[in-house]
């Protein structure tokens, strides 16, 4: 078997995948307590007269078929067709919107905010989390190689087990206390030297394209190292424990015995296997970039999709809760796939379709 | 001519319940050029760690005392800079176990073309010509492929031989080959035996074997250094040892072996086990284990010495009060 036709054979896969996590998301969220219809009657309380809030109700409980039966508003969610009294004529529908649903990439309005399409604000935000993502990413993995390989080439010190302790200590940090103390530290009620809401400010909106950059750059900056803080000290734990192990492995002696130097030991054998595992993490860190986000752009007041994703539930969105848990499903089977893939392009014991031992 | 290889006073303690024990006690051996030596006993008897003071690298937690000379260089004081010149050219190593010796992630001909890179300043696709040839020296089948392989993809028997080929690849004066029958299988044995003879005979090469087993060296090397509990307890030439030991223990170990005993007999064992580390018996740690204990034993440790008695030959060492009622096996 060819690599592509590996790879190919992988992403086929990925759809029928894909059908049956559909399902269960939309089983579970039906199963979940709580009327989203019901939920929005609450919301929208005292602002409309009884009369009116009745009105808004039974209307968003028709248009997002609420009262259909379940393969209905599965076939619904899941589309292309839409099967609301407004969608396709095939379906007994007006007509009005033919395509809806994931295969359309049509999730619907949101339900508070009529008018609002869901996938279109998906999209706002994506443009927001995975560039803030992204680079806790790049920050987290930059670090924490070095410091991990550095901790474990010297083990034994004391300066090593101080850097083991502090990156335990982080790793058990909550996120939310984490962000917190960095907001307490250096935002207005600490030392002042940064930014610590939202990702711009007001008064910069009509400055110089260079000016508004910096003004952002140094928004992202707090939220990026929270961000990157957890993965950081998880990973560079997981280095330092992958490589104490390759350097004791048989091969590193057989190496020392033939006149190798620790440097050589080091960087010719016992890192590349040590960051072997560690590429495989790469794979989880795609639907991360919706779930890891939550806590902290809930606490930085980032219009973010984790936020998205979270504020929808709060409002039992059913479109918005369908829409997030699917691009999540998606981003974790490409994540895998991803993950899978540089892994038996690095590995030689992985190559696709190649000999195994 | 002056010894390849000098050990002097070598004792190795490890860290043991309440402090340091001391599982090699002085052992002293020299080895010549083109030399060939078995360090024979029982698991614990501390010949691994005596062959592993050659290239100097320990066990973790153990730590060695004395004097290792190797080629001219005091190997035990070395920096990490000087021990990496000797390792692979002065001493080769094939561990006990060599089915993880080779990393993963590198082709046999990249590994085995590193310690001629290292050592004999060959550029990189010369060293790994002279791989291949040193994989088809070892008798193994399309080199060539072998050595653009990964280990991963080579058998075991094939995965010893590329290990041996690394030990080897920068011609070190001395091989030293550790517990060689449980790590190779008996073709990977017949080739690397006959590999080692040839190079004798072309260059020199010394070979020093640790084994539990008398009859896989019996023939093969010239001299013995038999082991109990750390202590070298009867040394010689090989064929002299074999026909008439000169210790109890060595006897024991030769009627011990599968070979002598005779079909529908029982096999003959050395009642008793090998003496901890923790709890070593006063005087020879030979003497529970010993049918021609007498009091004296318990009372000192008997030091090896020259036996002039005439019918052990010449160059005979023993550390027995008893080695003239030791009988012929």
């Amino acid at each position: 078997m060819s690599p592509t036709r590996w790879i190919l054979g992988r992403i086929a896969w990925m759809f029928p995948t894909l059908l049956g996590i559909t399902l269960v998301v939309f089983l579970a969220v039906h199963a979940a307590p709580g009327d989203p219809a019901a939920a929005l009657e609450d919301a929208v309380d005292g602002a409309l007269s009884q009369t009116e809030a009745a009105e808004r109700v039974a209307r968003v409980r028709a248009e997002h078929l609420l009262d259909a039966s379940l393969p209905r508003q599965y076939l619904h969610f899941l589309g292309p067709f839409d099967l609301s009294p407004r969608g396709h004529p095939w379906f007994g529908g007006s007509g009005e919107e033919r395509w809806h649903g994931l295969l359309a990439f049509d999730f619907g309005d949101e339900f508070g905010r009529p008018g609002v399409p869901v996938a279109r604000e998906i999209t706002r935000r994506l443009v927001v989390t995975v560039p803030l993502s992204l680079a806790a990413l790049l920050v987290a993995y930059l670090v924490a190689i070095p410091l991990g390989a550095w901790s474990a080439l010297r083990d034994g010190t004391r300066r090593s087990a101080g850097v083991a302790g502090l990156l335990l200590l982080l790793d058990a940090m909550p996120t939310f206390w984490l962000a917190l103390l960095a907001i307490l530290a250096l935002g207005p009620t600490g030392l002042d030297l940064l930014p610590v809401f939202g990702l711009s400010s007001s008064a910069k909106a009509d400055a110089g394209l260079l000016e508004r950059a910096l003004d952002v750059g140094l928004h992202a900056v707090l939220p990026v190292l929270v961000l990157a803080a957890g993965s950081l000290a998880w990973l560079a734990r997981h280095v330092r424990g992958s490589l104490l192990v390759e350097l004791a492995s048989d091969y590193a002696r057989m190496a020392r015995a033939t006149g190798a130097s620790e440097r050589e030991v080091v960087w010719r054998h016992a890192l590349p296997n040590a960051l072997l595992p560690v590429l495989t993490f790469l794979g989880g860190v795609l639907p991360a970039l919706v779930g890891g986000s939550v806590v902290v752009e809930s606490v930085f007041g980032i219009e973010g999709l984790g936020r998205y994703a979270y504020e929808g539930l709060l409002r039992r969105d059913l479109n918005v809760i369908l829409a997030t848990t699917t691009l999540s499903a998606v981003l974790t089977l490409l994540g895998i796939l991803l993950s899978d893939v540089a892994y038996a392009f690095v590995d030689p014991r992985l190559k696709p379709g190649g000999r195994r031992g | 001519m002056s010894a390849l290889l000098a050990i002097r006073a070598l004792s190795a303690s490890v860290r043991a319940a309440g402090g340091r024990a001391s599982a090699v006690e002085r052992v002293d051996l020299e080895l010549a050029p083109g030399e060939s030596l078995a360090l024979v006993g029982e698991s614990g008897s501390g010949k691994t760690l005596t062959a592993l003071a050659i290239p100097n690298l320990p066990p973790p937690g153990v730590v060695y005392t004395g004097s290792v000379r190797l080629a001219g260089a005091e190997v035990l004081s070395a920096t990490r800079a000087e021990l990496d010149r000797l390792r692979g050219r002065r001493v080769g190593v094939l561990f006990q176990d060599t089915s993880a010796a080779l990393d993963p992630l590198r082709t046999i001909a990249d590994q085995v073309a590193a310690p001629a890179r290292r050592h004999l300043g060959l550029a990189a696709r010369a060293a790994e010509q002279r791989a291949v040839e040193l994989l088809a020296r070892l008798s193994l089948p399309d080199p060539e492929r072998a050595g653009r392989a990964f280990p991963h993809e080579l058998s075991g028997g094939m995965r010893q031989r590329a290990a041996l080929a690394l030990a080897l690849a920068a011609e070190p004066d001395l091989l030293v080959l550790d517990e060689p029958t449980s790590a190779l299988d008996p073709a990977s044995t017949a080739a690397v035996l006959a590999f080692v003879e040839a190079e004798r005979a072309r260059r020199g090469l010394a070979l020093l074997v640790v084994t539990h087993d008398l009859a896989a060296v019996a023939g093969r090397v010239e001299r013995l250094l038999v082991l109990y509990a750390g202590r070298v307890v009867e040394s010689g030439p090989a064929a002299a040892i074999l026909a008439r030991p000169a210790h109890p223990y060595t006897l024991g170990l030769l009627r011990s072996l599968p070979a002598r005993a005779r079909r529908g007999q029982r096999l003959a064992t050395i009642p008793g086990s090998p003496p901890s580390l923790a709890a070593r018996p006063a005087g020879c740690p030979f003497h529970p284990r010993c049918g021609l204990a007498r009091p004296l034993c318990t009372a000192a440790i008997p030091p090896l010495a020259p036996t002039d008695a005439p019918c052990f030959g010449t160059g005979r060492a023993v550390a027995c009060v008893a080695s003239a009622e030791v009988r012929a096996p």
